[in-house]
């Protein structure tokens, strides 16, 4: 690899997600980082390395997305807050392939039709690919569950269980409000399960389809869990009796059956009125077959090193998948269908 | 796949692994078998349902004739003998047939012997053909998994991938105690026994490693016992305090000095050791160090009885479901890093 040339990239957003993402790029013995793009108004002009914390490297970000499609680059690595469906396109259009944070291209048979025409038509006449990526979406419900999917006959089922532990979380609205703790079970409402059943039909359904066993359905429901006492958490006061822990579960199926689960496990207090396992972060997956398995998977860093670092997780596979989405045949790429991503590191 | 024509596939040999491979083919919608080599006089002439417990009867017969199985036509053999014959493997490559094979002679092509490198490629390049290494352990657990987990990183310091063999159960006391050597007041390791796993891992580890760009210019093995401080009674007998209970080998590869990928084997008839080593049940921890770490625990939910039942498909399920995508590989000798993903069809 170090006889080719670098890949030049562009960092589109600079959240946090965006942020580690940059310093990545930065950082990358085979990427050079030839512009950044921001809309926040005070941070253009502002030097890239700047923006994540590294000395200056002489790129400065703009808001003019222009100014990016000029650029030429071999891949945007695109985090920002919604899509903007011109932008993507010109950007396709123009030679410049993307790999996004957001979900949009999980499953592309999921996509609204007319959006899916135009990016398709948008990376034939680039000859460029897209391809949507993370750790959740992505990592934990394509990249590892085709792994282990490999060692079956037979499949009967994979369960993937999420641990959303919000003990810390100092946003009351978000907590209290769209999330219903601290809600009495007649009072919880659960329309906010809909998001994750946006976020995760289509990795599932992607996952479906890779194996022969294409999705018939989904549904998504949910199962609440009380706290056993009065307590403080971060966010305010929790009373007994009020939910403390909830359990959101997206299912693929066939013939009536969930046979591909996703399951967000997400509590404010462990001491609850059920029986779950609750664990601090990461993931329990659950394999049934014939090579059945049971597997949990950690984060291996300190609790107060969380909010630092839980963005790379997110943001290193998207940066690691640029090389084999600039290689990849144009179009809407996912992880079924494209070569392995694979780090390299140095 | 359904509608496309099915691939012929010849099953050689019918070991643990390789009967539950042969049944495998003969109940995969898309597979046909159309050859079974076995060495063993008593299973000659036999069908290969018989032979695989399928309850149905294929019309192959099982052959020892490497000579008529060469002739017959395929698109791949999954080659599971003890041993592996590198002239009969030119002779299959050759004639046109892919080889998938849990033999480990080809994860690292850049490291083999120099000459069986060349005869193995150039009966690919005749045959526009591909051999490939894989199973559970290497392979599974070594490579397929190790990729993703690695791309998580962006700082690489060390990958470990952790065996655990918990030995309670197995009523085996010919290999627990003179084959394996515990129970027995600890002395050297076994040279041995450290060998086959620094040859059986390298390959692999190598494969990873420099697909993540740091090579491995030194592999390093290690051999260690622990002593049960107490008595412990198995399913093969007594493990007496003082006596073996513990071992584990370590193969490490190092880049430049540094130790970045290393495969460790625990195998324990007592957990009760004063060594720190973490032992749990049978299964594997996979560990990634650098800057988005990550710890993966796979155990096995299966009862004991059920195990041994269960540990054959675990390495011969990833080789039958490889079948399409070795056979549509550039020809040559195929590794994981180097392919597309293995992904099984289910229907």
């Amino acid at each position: 690899m170090s006889d080719e040339r670098k890949l030049r990239v562009v960092q589109w957003s600079v959240g946090n997600i965006g942020r580690r993402s940059l310093r990545s790029v930065i950082e990358h013995p085979h990427m050079e980082l030839v512009g950044v793009h921001v809309t926040t108004p005070s941070r253009v002009g502002l030097d890239a390395g700047e923006l994540c914390g590294l000395p200056p490297v002489g790129v400065k970000a703009t808001n003019s997305v222009d100014a990016i499609i000029a650029l030429q680059a071999d891949c945007v690595l695109y985090m920002r807050q919604g899509l903007d469906v011109d932008e993507v396109c010109a950007l396709l259009a123009s030679g410049t392939n993307i790999v996004t944070t957001r979900g949009e291209f999980h499953y592309p048979p999921m996509m609204d039709p007319s959006f899916r025409t135009r990016i398709e038509a948008a990376c034939a006449k680039g000859q460029t690919s897209i391809y949507s990526t993370g750790s959740s979406p992505g990592f934990i419900s394509e990249a590892l569950p085709i792994q282990l999917i490999s060692l079956q006959r037979r499949f009967d089922g994979l369960t993937i269980i999420e641990y959303g532990n919000m003990e810390m979380r100092d946003s009351p609205d978000l907590i209290f409000n769209v999330l219903g703790y601290g809600k009495t079970p007649e009072e919880f409402d659960t329309s906010h399960m809909h998001h994750l059943r946006e976020m995760f039909t289509g990795t599932l359904a992607q996952l479906g389809d890779a194996i022969g066993l294409p999705a018939e359905d989904f549904t998504v429901g949910s199962e609440i869990a009380l706290a056993m006492a009065d307590e403080v958490v971060v966010a305010g006061p929790l009373k007994q009796g009020t939910v403390a822990a909830q359990k959101i579960t997206v299912s693929a199926l066939r013939g009536g059956k969930s046979y591909l689960n996703f399951v967000g496990l997400w509590f404010i207090s462990r001491n609850i009125d059920a029986d779950w396992e609750i664990r601090d972060i990461g993931w329990r997956v659950l394999v049934d077959g014939d090579a059945p398995l049971d597997i949990t998977i950690d984060y291996p860093i300190a609790k107060e090193s969380y909010t630092e670092m839980t963005p790379g997780y997110t943001a290193h596979r998207a940066v690691n998948a640029v090389a084999t989405v600039c290689a990849a045949a144009p179009g809407i790429r996912t992880t079924a269908d494209m070569a392995q991503v694979i780090a390299t590191f140095s | 796949m359904s509608g496309n024509k099915k691939f012929r596939v010849i099953q050689w040999a019918t070991g643990n692994v390789g009967s539950r491979s042969l049944r495998m083919v003969i109940d995969h919608p898309d597979y046909d078998l159309v050859g079974l080599w076995v060495s063993s006089p008593d299973k000659l002439g036999k069908d290969a349902g018989e032979l695989s417990g399928a309850g149905v009867e294929t019309g192959i017969k099982a052959t020892n004739s490497a000579a008529d199985l060469i002739a017959t036509q395929a698109d791949c053999v999954l080659y599971m003998r003890q041993g592996t014959d590198i002239d009969e493997l030119c002779q299959l490559l050759a004639s046109g047939k892919n080889v998938i094979t849990t033999r480990g002679d080809f994860h690292s092509p850049r490291t083999m012997d120099p000459d069986k490198r060349a005869r193995i490629e150039e009966a690919c390049a005749k045959g526009n053909t591909s051999v490939y290494s894989t199973g559970s352990s290497p392979g599974f657990i070594t490579e397929a998994l190790a990729i993703p987990m690695m791309a998580q990183q962006r700082r690489h310091e060390c990958i470990t991938i952790n065996e655990y063999a918990d030995m309670t159960s197995r009523n085996s006391p010919e290999m627990i105690f003179h084959v394996m050597g515990f129970g027995v007041s600890p002395g050297q390791f076994n040279l041995g026994n450290i060998q086959h796993m620094k040859a059986d891992f390298a390959g692999s580890l190598g494969q990873i490693a420099d697909a993540i760009g740091l090579p491995c210019d030194e592999f390093t093995a290690t051999g260690e016992l622990a002593a049960a401080r107490s008595d412990k009674q198995i399913a093969a007998g007594l493990i007496p305090a003082g006596t073996v209970g513990a071992m584990r080998i370590t193969v490490t590869g190092l880049h430049k000095g540094r130790e970045v990928v290393r495969f460790r084997a625990h195998w324990y008839c007592s957990d009760d050791i004063e060594e720190d080593w973490g032992l749990r049940e049978s299964g594997w921890k996979v560990v990634t160090e650098g800057d988005t770490p990550m710890e993966v625990n796979i155990t096995y939910p299966v009862t004991p009885e059920e195990y041994p039942l269960f540990t054959p498909g675990l390495t011969a399920h990833r080789p039958v479901n490889a079948i399409p995508m070795v056979c549509r590989a550039a020809p040559g000798i195929r590794t994981t890093v180097d392919m597309e993903q293995v992904i099984p069809q289910f229907t």
